[in-house]
């Protein structure tokens, strides 16, 4: 049984395609035509890249249940560092550390290799954060759970697949 | 007769032997038959002659002598025999079955004896137990083992009594003969006997375990027939008639559905599929009782899979099983109530414990299911469910946290699904009786008792409830109430009666709903606006017309006419309510409740135009409210406009008008608008050039205005035009033609202003030329041949080669012109010297103006498109006319003209079949097949001479041929096609090769959309092209097209092709994730998460 069955939903998906419909490319000011022209890495963008991973447990999308907010996204160019934050739906919420997975998977697949990046749940949201940060940020324990023979990584696949 | 004695022995011996030749046999046998045949030797003599045979000790000589003896019964069907002769054959062939060596042959004679004689009794018996306890059927082949089955079903239906008489013997036998078999041939054969077997011997129940073991074994069938299988039996086939064996008996169930649920348990989820639906059948078929002692364990089956199966199919199919066993349980109304109170107790249960999750969603999807199954046990359900989920959602009123909002949420939900599903059972009933033509028994709807307090519910709901979900879902549960049917409606009788009471709802609350609907059009929700205008629009397909008009259309256009007045003065405001004649005084107090809270704006008006669009895409509505719109029209299309908002409302209301009229296809209603508003709204138009070209001198914003109003309008007019009759076509051209040719302003009533004398926009000074496109709109929809009438052709000839005209009017000049010759009944008058002498000497002419030129191009493609959709016999030779300008050195010249195959093929407004063109069937086909290899002689040329510019310019042209063509001549060509756009691909992108690059990697696209498996043979050259464009290439749209076929193909081709080229995409297009442009990181990430994610 899942540890939230009523989750409050945030986002309508209304909003939501009204939202990809601004992402139409050259229809909008986040696109710059000129060659030369450079468009620079920022919190939207990595914000679009986190908003459509669907949790494990219910068919809706981490935006849609607030887990992941673009005030949450922090970027520093310069460092090459991107923080974020994501907060489980409830404190005792058992998935939080494959959400995190998902995130973090999503992310290392979808950025260059240059940033390094940090998947943080949102102090004071969870009752065993310190384990699950720890869980999500020692590398070999991450690999190990996307190995290719585990079974960790289908479920991680099926989150990060977007329809 | 010693000669034919001779012979025959000389025959017997030659047939007999076992060391004759193959062709001595043959010839051997034939001629004892065809003797036999012609009477010159009897029965008597054959079997005399072998006497020797049929008693050798050598088996073999033995058994060739018996199958002499078989192959005359088998092969002569009409030999005369007397029954003393019957009775001796078959006597001998029942001594003989204990002969083992023989056993073959013996079958074979007893089919051919009993297919073509009737034994008398007891000799069938005889045979058949002889058969049963002497043969063993593994000594038998294949084809004897179906002989011995043949031999049950003829006996079955030329003596019938006597094979019951064998009782349990028979049963023994036959599971013994039909108990491990394999073939496919006689196992079809032997489940279409089995029904019969049951059917006719009554004491196969004492054999049912047996029986039902040796069949079970077969399911789930699988078996891959060979392609050359003479037999051509099918899986399908041997399926269905081991579904008839399961089914044949209810006495099976015992067996046969605690089988099927062990199967449906599965781990496979083909087995599983079947199994179900055969659960489904053998259900029906058994009928209720049998299956009643099972429901329990059905039930739970099919529920577990529908809450935890991962695989849809596998929840769908289990869907549907509860549809089909509902419905087939309704004949039985006491199985129906226990296996529905199982199921309404769970879900129930489940509903109210866990709220919003997987689990009530599937629960509201089975109920869904079960009440739509039939109107039994819609009632039986609905009556239960209903009290209990009011008083649940009333609880959850009282304790109002934001939880129970969903909680609450989810359940008005339920309820809309159930009255939805309630609408599936009755509508399916009263079609149900229809056709059994039994007089219709006024059913009750399952609703009635309920619909005044579900009625209340909901709509305090949609009043008082803050949450916005709880209202959206509240605004779809009136309108599934509002279309809820009392009785069932028998159309064709008493239809004026049943408008008035065949809803449940009575007129003055479904006035209530309408009318809290139409508040909420202006609604600034999104949601709650989209919902009810939706659900106006189910009303209103639903509902009368005359209903509508009561409320819903008068006051929508008051709101239109308000809004878009909103800033002018008050008289203008009383003009509109004049308009509004048919409304009463009540509806005008409820006008101004809504106007009164209602905001200036274009965006209510924007809404309120939605709706009034929507709704008139119902046709027996738009005919209602024509006049209504044509008042519209008169009143946007005016003289003076106060403000540019004024105008710019004006404007919205035309195009939500040439919407509505671009929706509707239907004959009469365009029938009735080209009278009452096609020549005022020409006249509207004249009107109004009048003034902006008068007016030209001052400013340019009266032009423009113009030409606002010009697209919308024209759009109306086209679709008027194309939509009526041929009949009602003439007397519009005519008119059109004196209006436009010859000036004559008093065709639409137009009195010319004191200042202008004539207005002729086809002359060549004319400052009327923007009212040309209305007339062209006209022409080219045209279903007459105007081909005769000389002066509009050159009319439009001319005009269509001005180069000092707009290009707008030159077009649509050159289209009516190409619609007009498509027509021309005489095509042979159209020759190609014409077209040589007149256009493409100005066209190839080096020292004429290139503007002139391109209108020269221009027009000639259109004329190409005419002859070439109705199939002229000139039209190749136009194509490669137009494919030899492509190698014109004037560049622009050149690519116009590439650009110009993609008009040739493509479907546009006119030389369509609405426009009455003469289309010749598979014309693109044609076209395509001699026109493709001269653009890619071309194209192959001009590449070898280095020319880059003009080779590309012939692979845009080749691209955008084959965009139009059909998938089957596209694979024919394709291996013309593939290498050279590969071969471009590897281009380097320099100035004059970025369009043929781009090109080709549009061509790519659309052929690997339409034909992926074709490109499994070049992935290994073609991923590592795509990847060098992505990661080298200066242009970002190069870059970002070859990142989307990349992604592209990893969802489109199968994973076994893939698999090798994985790491290299998803390693090689990293580089693209940091590239400067984010359009191209984003179409990086997409297929580098795709790559990632290869599906098996």
């Amino acid at each position: 049984m899942s540890d939230n069955p009523n989750p409050v939903i945030y986002v309508d998906n209304e909003n939501l395609n009204s939202f990809e419909d601004n992402e139409n490319p050259f229809n909008s000011s986040r696109y710059s035509i000129e060659e030369d022209e450079i468009d620079l890495f920022d919190e939207q963008e990595i914000f679009d890249l986190v908003r459509g991973i669907t949790d494990p447990e219910h068919p809706l999308t981490l935006e849609q249940l607030n887990v992941v907010r673009i005030e949450n996204v922090n970027i520093n160019l310069q460092n090459n560092y991107i923080l974020l934050y994501f907060t489980p739906t409830v404190p005792h919420c058992s998935m939080a550390n494959l959400i995190g997975l998902s995130i973090k998977e999503k992310l290392s697949r979808s950025l260059p290799k240059r940033f390094k990046v940090d998947v943080i749940v949102t102090p004071g949201s969870h009752s065993s954060e310190s384990s699950v940060n720890k869980q999500l940020n020692d590398k070999e324990r991450v690999s190990a759970a996307l190995d290719t023979s585990s079974s960790i990584l289908t479920i991680v696949n099926e989150c990060i697949k977007q329809n | 007769m010693t000669s034919v004695n001779t012979e025959l022995n000389k025959w017997i011996e030659g047939y007999a032997n076992p060391q004759s030749e193959e062709s001595v046999k043959t010839n051997a046998i034939n001629m004892v038959l065809l003797y036999m045949k012609s009477n010159k030797i009897d029965l008597q003599d054959v079997v005399e002659g072998l006497g020797d045979y049929l008693k050798n000790k050598d088996s073999i000589l033995r058994a060739r002598g018996t199958l002499l003896l078989s192959e005359i019964l088998c092969r002569l069907p009409d030999l005369p025999l007397n029954q003393d002769q019957v009775h001796f054959l078959a006597m001998f062939y029942c001594d003989r079955l204990q002969d083992f060596a023989c056993s073959s042959e013996v079958v074979k004679g007893i089919t051919g004896l009993i297919t073509n004689h009737t034994p008398d009794y007891p000799d069938n018996q005889k045979l058949l137990r002889n058969i049963f306890s002497e043969v063993h059927p593994t000594s038998l082949t294949q084809a004897h083992r179906k002989m011995v089955l043949q031999i049950i079903d003829i006996m079955f239906n030329k003596c019938l009594s006597e094979i019951q008489e064998l009782k349990n013997d028979f049963m023994v036998g036959y599971l013994q003969f039909i108990d491990n078999e394999k073939d496919p041939r006689n196992l079809i054969f032997s489940f279409r006997l089995l029904p019969k077997v049951i059917y006719n011997i009554p004491e196969h129940k004492h054999f049912l375990e047996s029986l039902f073991e040796i069949i079970s074994c077969y399911f789930p069938i699988s078996f891959n027939p060979k392609g050359n299988d003479p037999n051509s039996i099918t899986k399908d086939d041997l399926s269905n008639a081991l579904l008839n064996c399961f089914s044949c008996t209810p006495l099976l169930a015992e067996h046969s559905i605690p089988f099927l649920i062990d199967k449906i348990c599965s781990n496979l989820i083909e087995t599983k599929i079947e199994a179900l639906k055969t659960l489904v059948y053998c259900c029906d078929r058994y009928g209720g009782y049998a299956v009643l002692p099972f429901l329990e364990e059905i039930w739970s089956t099919l529920r577990t899979l529908i809450l935890t199966h991962k695989n849809t199919t596998v929840i769908e199919e289990s869907k549907k099983t509860i549809f089909y066993l509902t419905r087939s349980f309704t004949k039985e109304r006491k199985v129906l109530e226990s296996f529905l109170s199982i199921m309404i107790k769970e879900c129930l249960h489940h509903i109210k414990s866990s709220q919003d999750s997987k689990i009530a969603i599937y629960c509201a999807s089975i109920l869904y299911q079960s009440v739509s199954a039939s109107l039994l046990s819609s009632k039986i359900i609905l009556i239960h469910i209903f009290p209990n989920l009011l008083n649940f959602l009333s609880e959850l009123q009282k304790q109002d946290t934001v939880q129970k909002v969903n909680e609450q949420n989810s359940v008005i939900a339920l309820f809309n699904d159930l009255l939805k599903a309630n609408s599936i059972a009755f509508e399916m009933h009263s079609t149900i009786k229809n056709n059994d033509a039994i007089d219709q028994q006024k059913e009750q709807n399952p609703l009635e008792p309920f619909v005044d307090q579900l009625f209340q519910l909901f709509s305090d709901l949609l009043l008082l409830n803050p949450s916005s979900s709880i209202r959206s879902n509240s605004i779809e549960c009136l309108s599934n109430l509002y279309i809820s049917k009392k009785t069932h409606n028998n159309d064709d009788e008493d239809s004026e009666h049943s408008t008035t009471d065949k809803f449940l709802l009575d007129l003055e609350k479904r006035q209530t709903i309408i009318r809290s609907l139409v508040s909420l059009l202006n609604s600034s929700d999104n949601t709650l606006r989209h919902k009810s205008l939706e659900s106006l629009f189910t009303i209103a397909s639903n509902e009368d017309p005359s209903v509508l008009n009561l409320y819903v259309i008068p006051t929508l256009l008051q709101m239109i006419n308000r809004s878009s007045c909103n800033i002018s003065t008050n008289s203008n405001k009383n003009n509109n309510n004049n308009s509004e004649n048919k409304e009463d005084e009540k509806n005008e107090k409820n006008n101004e409740d809504i106007i009164s809270d209602n905001s200036s704006g274009n965006d209510d008006l924007k809404h309120y135009l939605e709706a009034f669009t929507k709704l008139c895409t119902h046709q027996p509505l738009l005919e209602s409210v024509i006049p209504q719109i044509q008042v519209l029209l008169q009143h946007n299309i005016k003289e003076t406009y106060q403000s540019n908002h004024d105008f710019e409302k004006s404007i919205l209301i035309l195009q939500s008008i040439s919407l509505i009229l671009e929706k509707s296809t239907n004959i009469k209603s365009m029938t009735i608008c080209s009278k009452s508003i096609l020549f005022p709204l020409i006249k509207g138009l004249y009107k109004q050039e009048l003034i902006s070209s008068s007016d030209n001198s001052s400013n340019n914003s009266s032009s423009s205005r113009f030409n606002q109003i010009l697209t919308p309008t024209l759009k109306m007019i086209h679709s008027i035009v194309e939509n009526i009759s041929i009949e009602s076509q003439e007397p519009v051209l005519e008119k059109s033609i004196k209006l436009f040719l010859n000036g004559d302003t008093s065709v639409i009533g137009y009195q010319l202003p004191t200042d202008t004398t004539t207005i002729k926009p086809f002359e060549k000074s004319s400052p009327h030329k923007y009212l040309i496109p209305i007339f062209t709109t006209i022409i080219s929809q045209s279903k007459l041949d105007l081909s005769t009438n000389q002066e509009l052709k050159q009319a439009l000839y001319d005009m269509s080669l001005d180069a000092i005209v707009d290009d707008s009017i030159t077009i649509s000049c050159a289209k009516a012109y190409s619609s007009v010759i498509n027509k021309q009944k005489q095509q042979d008058q159209i020759d190609f010297d014409f077209f040589n002498d007149n256009l493409l000497k100005v066209i190839n002419d080096t020292t004429s103006p290139l503007t002139l030129k391109l209108r020269y191009l221009d027009f000639f493609t259109w004329c190409t498109k005419a002859l070439l959709t109705n199939g002229n016999p000139i039209n190749i030779q136009l194509g490669s006319s137009l494919a030899e300008i492509i190698s014109n050195e004037n560049v622009e010249l050149s690519y116009h003209a590439s650009k110009s195959f993609a008009i040739l093929l493509s479907e546009t407004d006119v030389l369509n079949e609405k426009s009455g063109s003469i289309i010749r069937i598979l014309f693109e086909q044609k076209f395509f097949t001699l026109m493709f290899p001269i653009l890619l002689e071309s194209f192959k040329s001009s590449k070898s001479k280095e020319l880059q510019t003009i080779s590309s310019h012939y692979l845009i042209a080749i691209s955008n041929l084959l965009k139009h063509v059909p998938k089957e001549i596209l694979l024919g060509e394709l291996n013309e096609i593939l290498p050279i756009v590969m071969q471009s691909l590897k281009s380097s992108d320099n100035n004059d090769q970025v369009q043929l690059l781009d090109s080709s990697l549009q061509t790519l696209t659309m052929l690997i959309n339409e034909t992926p498996s074709s490109f499994i043979p070049y992935l290994d050259s073609l991923i590592p092209s795509l990847i060098k464009i992505s990661t080298k290439s200066s242009k970002y749209n190069l870059k970002k097209s070859a990142l989307e076929i990349l992604t592209l193909l990893s969802k489109s081709i199968p994973f076994v092709n893939l698999f090798p080229h994985k790491i290299q995409v998803i390693t090689d297009v990293i580089p693209c994730l940091d590239d400067k442009k984010r359009i191209v990181r984003r179409e990086a990430q997409k297929c580098r998460n795709s790559w990632y994610i290869l599906q098996k």
